[in-house]
């Protein structure tokens, strides 16, 4: 049989998938607790979500969310650093604490049989921290480290302006989560524990476990763990992320001699809360949340300006940024800019094809279950709808969800949603060379700034 | 016992202590020929690397005084990350293939937990002793140069 390798193979049909079923309820701390029965393998992942997020915090403090959930490696009051790890890895418990602007968020895996052992580490984690000074000072010079870092690289760089560029002085969002190396050299062990004792609190918690567990018997041991745990004050507002402008601008960031540049195109996105999320996830991967995006075509297939190029909305309780990232030759940055806010005005202005949207509707659907596999990623899933505080029925019903997105409700997410207007473009690279061609294209003014 | 996990030597006496920044070694196993162990830890701005190298060749040498304890911990981890890992039909497929590839038995994979519960101290310290001595090692250092950038992809922001 011979083959004709000029045309793909037809997608077989989609395969059915159900989200695996959970029980919600509260418990008598008020958190809330979901359980996921998964009985494939003896395996549990167990995740707390405290509303301890960087949005907490004043810009005089900030990565101090950052580095308070750090610093939980340093134990509790009864099994300080190192014993604490023994007590974890003893049990073949791996510990992940992870922090970001909406939430911190405490995470562990283990053989279900251990569960128990594991929940009541975890939860005296939380309640009891000891924070030992030298464990605090240790996270304080690692995250110091990783901010030079950030600060020295053009990704880093590109980041961290993008940010500023987008949202207006005194956001919380204009900053980065991670701090920077003056307010984070500032922060002592006196204010990660009161940090931690403010907000590691139960009101507007929630406890995820999913895996091959009892639902009850889940219960019953996390009333155990959590009994007596008290306070906070529940879920906060969520910054309102002002734009600093609503028309467009060009910031080069001057880095002389760079042979690349970092393309940053964006402006204040929306909040995780839109309604027509589903329709704009679609759109956007049209336009550059996949592979076979508009944009990774046009920049990568057809002009051969850079390895890949992505648009990605950070959806937040607030509103996170919209960005297209790229990182191209010095000598063709301006070109590359042109061509990423010609996609987007095309885009806004006709809309997916419904071909498009099939192709992006089939991908995300099909894609879907095979980033479910493990107890761990299933956890985080449900983990996520409970800080964003979505309905239980979220999961099972969004790969029909995104099934039934069309090229008008696409296009309709898109032209809400898009604001080609206020695109602000962000550059880190040879400024000499760039910013004169910049100029020539409809960016508005080019303003060049030092690292 | 060396390098997998916070309780694991590297990190509580060389991390913790604040000798370097982070420490790792893990197994790097190769189709033919040696298979090579990595041992590795980044430094501070001031420090030595001579230091850091003999900070890591003297835990090397002290495998030879392993914890019974310490041993059962490591498997414990390992028997967890090894279920974990099969879980995900990727890292399920690749390790079907690499037994499949490399014993002609894919079904060993149902063999590993076995094999790791065997283990005995002993077997730890005479594999310590027979391949991490002197002759079988080299050391790489990587110092940064003034005014050089490390190269990020696309999209690697802070």
């Amino acid at each position: 049989m011979t083959l004709d390798r000029t045309i793909p193979p037809a997608a077989g049909a989609l395969r059915a998938f159900d989200f695996p079923p959970s029980t919600r309820s509260r418990l008598s701390c008020g958190a809330e607790l979901e359980v996921v029965r998964l009985p494939r393998l003896p395996l549990a992942t167990a995740i707390l979500v405290l509303r301890a997020g960087e949005d907490r915090l004043t810009a005089e403090r900030a990565g101090l969310s950052v580095l308070a959930g750090d610093a939980l490696e340093g134990g509790t009051r009864d099994l300080e650093g190192h014993a604490f790890a023994e007590a974890l890895e003893s049990i073949g418990a791996d510990l992940d604490v992870s922090t970001g602007w909406d939430a911190t968020t405490v995470s562990l895996s283990c053989l279900a049989d251990r569960l128990p052992r594991a929940l009541e580490l975890l939860t005296s984690l939380v309640r009891e921290p000891a924070f030992p000074e030298a464990e605090v000072e240790r996270t304080r010079s690692g995250q110091l480290a990783r901010i030079h870092q950030r600060d020295m690289t053009p990704g880093g760089l590109a980041g961290l302006h993008t940010s500023r560029t987008l949202y207006a002085a005194g956001e919380p969002y204009a900053r980065s989560a991670l701090g920077d190396a003056t307010t984070v050299a500032e922060i002592g062990r006196g204010a990660v524990a009161g940090f931690a004792e403010a907000y590691f609190r139960p009101a507007g918690a929630a406890l995820v476990v999913a895996g091959d567990v009892d639902p009850g018997e889940v219960s019953e041991l996390a009333e155990r763990v959590f009994a007596g745990w008290t306070g906070g004050d529940g879920i906060p507002t969520p910054p309102s992320g002002a734009a600093a402008q609503s028309t467009r601008r060009a910031i080069v960031v001057d880095r002389p001699g760079a042979v690349q540049s970092e393309i940053r195109v964006g402006h204040v996105g929306a909040p995780r809360s839109i309604d027509d999320l589903d329709a704009l996830t679609v759109g956007n991967a049209v336009l550059g949340g996949t592979f076979g995006s508009r944009l990774n075509l046009n920049l990568r297939e057809k002009n051969g300006f850079t390895y890949g190029v992505r648009a990605r909305w950070g959806f937040r309780r607030g509103p996170g940024p919209f960005v297209v990232g790229t990182a191209v030759d010095t000598d063709v940055t301006a070109d590359a800019v042109r061509e990423i806010i010609g996609e987007i005005e095309r885009i806004h202005a006709d809309g997916p094809t419904e071909e498009e949207v099939e192709r992006a509707r089939d991908y995300l659907a099909g894609v879907f279950p095979l980033r479910l596999e493990s107890t761990a990623q299933v956890a985080s899933r449900v983990a996520d709808a409970h800080v964003h505080e979505l309905p239980a029925d979220h999961w099972s019903g969004w790969r029909d969800r995104i099934r039934g997105v069309t090229a008008e409700s696409a296009l309709a997410a898109l032209r809400r949603h898009l604001r080609p207007e206020a695109l602000q473009c962000i550059v880190v690279g040879e400024a000499d060379v760039v910013a004169p061609l910049l100029g020539d294209l409809d960016v508005g003014p080019v303003v060049v700034k030092g690292r | 016992v060396l390098g997998s996990g916070r309780a694991a030597r590297l990190y509580a006496r060389l991390v913790r202590t604040g000798i370097v920044r982070d420490a790792f070694a893990y197994p790097f196993p190769l189709v033919g020929g040696a298979s090579i162990l990595l041992v590795g830890a980044t430094g501070f701005e001031d420090s030595d690397p001579a230091e850091i190298e003999a900070a890591l060749v003297e835990q090397l040498a002290d495998l030879q005084n392993l914890e019974a304890e310490e041993v059962d911990r490591a498997l414990a981890l390992e028997e967890a990350r090894t279920a974990r890992q099969l879980e995900r039909l990727e890292p399920r497929a690749d390790r079907l293939s690499m037994y499949a590839l490399l014993f002609d038995r894919p079904e060993r994979v149902n063999e590993d937990l076995d094999r790791l519960r065997a283990l005995e101290l002993k077997d730890v310290q005479d594999a310590a002793r027979r391949f991490f001595a002197a002759p079988h090692r080299a050391t790489l250092v990587y110092v940064p140069s003034a005014g050089t950038d490390a190269p990020t992809a696309a999209g690697d922001d802070a």
